[in-house]
């Protein structure tokens, strides 16, 4: 019994820690991937909540108020999260992901990635686990372009990976 | 035309391209003109189908009269309420429902034993700044400000303590609590018309919002030992009965916000002496709690023409000296009690502490006069004194000329730990600059943002009071609409993160959505469909569909007739036609009850000339054509070769010197003939020599849309033709549209100023361009930033 209001409570910790909410209420981000195919790259474009990914990343640094736009040690510690977060895998090889900048906007923050994928896609899986240490409704959306063809994925807590279509 | 047409040979041109679609619509080609009447619910005398309140709407009523005290020592509320219920629905009432939010913090609430378990073990690991000390990989951590707030919960009893429930006569009622819902039952029926009488006395513990979260809740400074109280969903409130619902009992989890009723409040807080109390309502008794500077000070205030200060920096600061032990004192020592009045309100709010500063200025709102407030500790500054009541000001201003007049005597902004949430005349505001008193761009660009968001909710739905907890969309998404106007209007390109088309159409994309129109309870209910959305979709309803004197002229009748009541969605869309004398429910099946993006192409573009039949000019013309033909290599290279019938000429006839292209005689005279028989007209029309360019379009997204063309011509000119969404009504995929022109079009461009959120730009141009990503295009304009140019990108 001791134990199961330990996890109770552990939840609603992940739930409160929530950060000033700037008056949004919801936590979402939209992803695009597309495949670029004369360039063999994948181009990834994140767009989210700039105070919720400041918030993981204090959280995960223990680091207070990390500051996307401020600080000049973020860039490094912002592509650790994400490349701990976004998993774009080709069979069992990691694809190495680049960092290519970010741009804010009001609350919003876009980042710029990219994967070299010289043999494309055929057996790729990817994992969105953006945000998901910090809110348990985070929903990740992940809009796939590849082979001509748009195709979305979408991502809960606990989702596996998915199969790159 | 069509005899021109059929009169004459057109000969055609054909410009073709490879379309390269990407994107299918999401829904079945149904009509999507189809009228709305199926979805909607049937107009009865509640609601009419104008979209109008009908002649029997009702809602019920709710007059508090509310003591309370604040127990700074202990962070408590105790309190003791009598509520005036008024039932003016046509149905007796057996029973009372009514909310008692503050229980999602109670130990065994459902908010915490719904909530899923955390996967620790699955999370990677923190990441750190210091490359030397990374924990091993996989392995579960737990940060030690998490077993701070864990401990900090555990030892927490949020719950709401029922200590009595008495009818009018001071005789116990039977009440059942039912967690964040408690049930009175009336000794006999409240029948259609009448009243009832009744009290309830309360207490509950305070939750550290830093820590445990919410909408309330305090703050502990650490460095001088105070508290500062932002207090909210404090004491029992009626649940709202409704002609759509009946009672509105569901659950408080803490995510969904409030279905409530209008009344009257009358409402005295107890607190330190030494603290400065705001709250929803004016103030009655400031003889009583202010001093005699104050008082002048707010007198001041009202028709000053900058904001004023009431409680200054420097008096907060030494208000707030050794609060550690005032907060203990507190307990035995000098109290106040702030006596509140609010008339028509639906909530009532209240913030509290000694370490507020207070600076106000009056306000003529058309004709109402407004003082606007806010209340901040110096932690706030220099921010809150340069934003926080002109943002507050300007909300008033910008919203009134959309919506109606604000009603209410005052509008207060608050800063402390909650982030953003909006009562009725006042909010609570997050965001506050650096320690040092630096602050981003962005969190100025924050308060300002939300400020504005806050106060605005105001209008919706603290005056035009839809259901939050029902339909989230219909307060969050119309404000979030007029933020993106007043943030417009605040400065030139202000950084508004809602609003811009070209901002939704990612999310648009995605397959995995549920339109607007679903219930709120499904899972996947996006916040994107409360927020972004719906505040998209009436912008460009604004400035695309009706354009803005139709609109504004509806969306005002909106507000005018549900402003002190409550609507439903059918509401607000039979509103917006029946106002605008515009058929739109294809826009509002299209944007709310599909998940469809826009997304229109310029599939092919044809050319044909008018055959003037005149054998000269179109003899000349195929002439030209045939001469413009390329040689090929075997023409080319036989053409030296000698031949034989220039070695022996008598080979020649007739045909070796013929040309069908050359005019004869009989074509001349044909030709004659036939401009005889033409009317004047009809020979100025053939001079005229027109271009006509059809244009083949297709709709990929699914949604239909306006078509905005613009057309730039050879000669450089440009031209912007802009085609109602009806082109669409009886081929919803696939249509034609005739462009005529004497010029000859160089470019063509669909939706040129980018107004439809239409999610694919690579084909809305002829001929089709290369269109960069957003993140090419960010690779190609953005230079990396260096620290230092980060630095002053700080200032």
């Amino acid at each position: 019994m001791k134990q199961t209001i330990r996890i109770v409570s552990l939840a609603l910790i992940v739930i409160a820690v929530a950060p000033v909410a700037f008056a949004h209420r919801y936590h979402t981000s939209v992803t695009r991937l597309e495949y670029k195919s004369e360039d063999r790259v994948v181009e990834i474009t994140v767009q989210t909540f700039a105070d919720d990914v400041e918030a993981a990343l204090s959280k995960r640094s223990g680091v207070r108020n990390v500051q996307l736009d401020v600080d000049s040690k973020t860039n490094a510690l912002l592509l650790q999260y994400l490349s701990s977060t976004i998993v774009l895998k080709n069979g069992d090889d990691k694809l190495e992901v680049e960092w290519i900048g970010m741009e804010l906007k009001g609350h919003s923050v876009w980042f710029y990635l990219q994967a070299k994928a010289p043999e494309g896609l055929p057996k790729a899986t990817l994992s969105n686990n953006l945000l998901f240490d910090l809110f348990t409704d985070q929903i990740n959306i992940v809009n796939v372009f590849n082979n001509g063809k748009k195709s979305s994925l979408t991502f809960k807590r606990g989702d596996a990976p998915k199969a790159v279509p | 035309m069509p005899r021109l047409i059929s009169r004459f040979l057109l000969l055609a041109v054909c410009l073709s391209i490879n379309p390269l679609l990407f994107a299918q619509s999401k829904s079945n080609p149904v009509d999507k003109f189809r009228q709305l009447e199926e979805l909607l619910p049937t107009p009865n005398e509640q609601r009419s189908a104008s979209g109008a309140p009908g002649p029997k709407y009702w809602q019920q009523r709710a007059d508090y009269k509310i003591e309370v005290e604040l127990d700074d020592a202990k962070q408590r509320i105790i309190g003791s309420e009598t509520i005036t219920y008024f039932n003016h629905s046509p149905d007796p009432l057996n029973y009372l429902w009514l909310q008692l939010d503050q229980n999602i913090f109670a130990a065994g609430s459902e908010a915490n034993i719904t909530a899923t378990a955390p996967e620790l073990k699955r999370e990677p690991p923190p990441i750190s700044f210091d490359t030397r000390n990374q924990p091993a990989p996989g392995q579960p951590q737990l940060p030690y400000t998490t077993l701070d707030q864990l401990l900090a919960r555990e030892a927490f009893d949020g719950a709401v303590r029922i200590t009595a429930v008495r009818d009018g006569r001071g005789g116990p009622l039977r009440h059942t609590i039912v967690k964040t819902m408690m049930r009175i039952d009336l000794p006999q029926p409240l029948a259609p018309g009448q009243s009832t009488v009744f009290s309830i006395d309360w207490n509950y513990n305070i939750n550290d919002q830093r820590k445990l979260g919410g909408r309330t809740g305090y703050e502990f400074f650490p460095k001088d030992g105070n508290y500062l109280y932002e207090i909210a969903h404090w004491f029992p409130r009626m649940a709202a009965y409704n002609d759509v619902s009946g009672w509105q009992h569901k659950q408080f989890l803490g995510s969904g916000e409030f279905t409530l009723e209008f009344g009257n409040y009358n409402v005295a807080i107890t607190a330190p002496a030494d603290h400065i109390v705001a709250a929803t309502g004016v103030l009655q008794n400031p003889e009583r709690v202010l001093t005699a500077a104050q008082r002048q000070r707010l007198e001041q205030a009202r028709t000053a023409k900058e904001p004023a200060l009431i409680v200054t920096p420097a008096e907060a600061k030494a208000n707030e000296r050794n609060g550690a032990e005032k907060t203990k004192n507190s307990a035995s020592g000098a109290k106040k009690t702030w006596v509140f009045a609010a008339e028509n309100v639906r909530d009532f709010a209240f913030a509290s502490s000694r370490k507020f500063i207070w600076d106000a200025q009056g306000h003529n709102v058309e004709g109402n006069r407004v003082l606007a407030m806010s209340f901040y500790p110096n932690e706030g500054n220099p921010l809150w004194a340069r934003y926080s009541t002109h943002a507050i000001i300007h909300t008033l201003n910008v919203y009134s000329r959309y919506s109606f007049a604000y009603p209410y005597p005052v509008a207060q902004s608050i800063n402390g730990p909650v982030g953003g949430m909006e009562y009725p005349m006042i909010c609570f505001n997050g965001p506050r600059p650096e320690p040092d008193g630096t602050y981003p761009a962005r969190t100025k660009y924050g308060l300002i943002s939300v400020v504005i968001h806050e106060v605005g909710h105001n209008y919706f739905p603290m005056i035009v009071n839809s259901d939050e907890r029902q339909w989230t969309w219909m307060d969050e998404g119309l404000n979030s609409f007029l933020q993106f106007l007043a943030e417009q209007e605040w400065e030139t390109n202000y950084p508004s993160r809602r609003g811009e088309p070209k901002d939704i159409t990612e999310y648009m994309l995605s397959d995995a959505q549920v339109p607007i129109m679903t219930n709120s309870e499904s899972l996947l209910q996006f916040g994107n469909n409360a927020y972004a959305k719906p505040a998209t979709a009436l912008n460009i309803l604004r400035e695309t569909i009706l354009e803005r004197e139709l609109f504004d002229f509806a969306f005002r009748e909106y507000g005018r007739r549900w402003k002190f009541k409550r609507p439903m969605p059918a509401d607000f869309f039979r509103t917006m036609e029946d106002a605008s004398g515009v058929d739109l429910d294809w826009f509002w099946r299209g944007w709310f009850y599909t998940t469809d993006h826009t997304d229109i192409s310029i599939e092919n573009v044809r050319l044909y000339n008018a055959d003037t039949a005149n054998p000269e000019v179109d003899k000349a013309r195929r002439r030209a054509e045939r001469e413009a033909e390329p040689e090929t290599l075997s023409q080319k290279r036989n053409r030296a070769l000698p031949k034989r019938v220039d070695q022996y000429p008598s080979l020649r006839d007739f045909y070796n010197s013929y040309d069908p292209l050359d005019v004869s005689a009989q074509e001349r005279e044909a030709h004659q003939a036939f401009l005889a028989g033409l009317s004047d007209r009809q020979r100025e029309l053939i001079r005229l020599g027109m271009n006509f360019y059809m244009v083949d379009l297709k709709n990929v997204g699914g949604l239909v849309m306006p078509v905005i063309f613009q057309i730039e011509y050879t000669d450089g000119t440009k031209e912007e033709l802009r085609i109602p969404a009806e082109i669409w009504r009886y081929n919803q995929s696939d249509v034609s549209k005739l462009i005529m022109t004497r010029k000859e079009i160089r470019y063509l461009t669909v939706d040129p100023h980018l107004e439809t959120a239409d999610a694919d730009l690579s084909n809305n141009y002829f001929p089709r361009r290369p269109i960069k990503s957003r993140l090419q295009l960010f690779r190609d304009q953005q230079a990396p930033m260096n620290p230092i140019q980060q630095l002053e990108r700080k200032n």
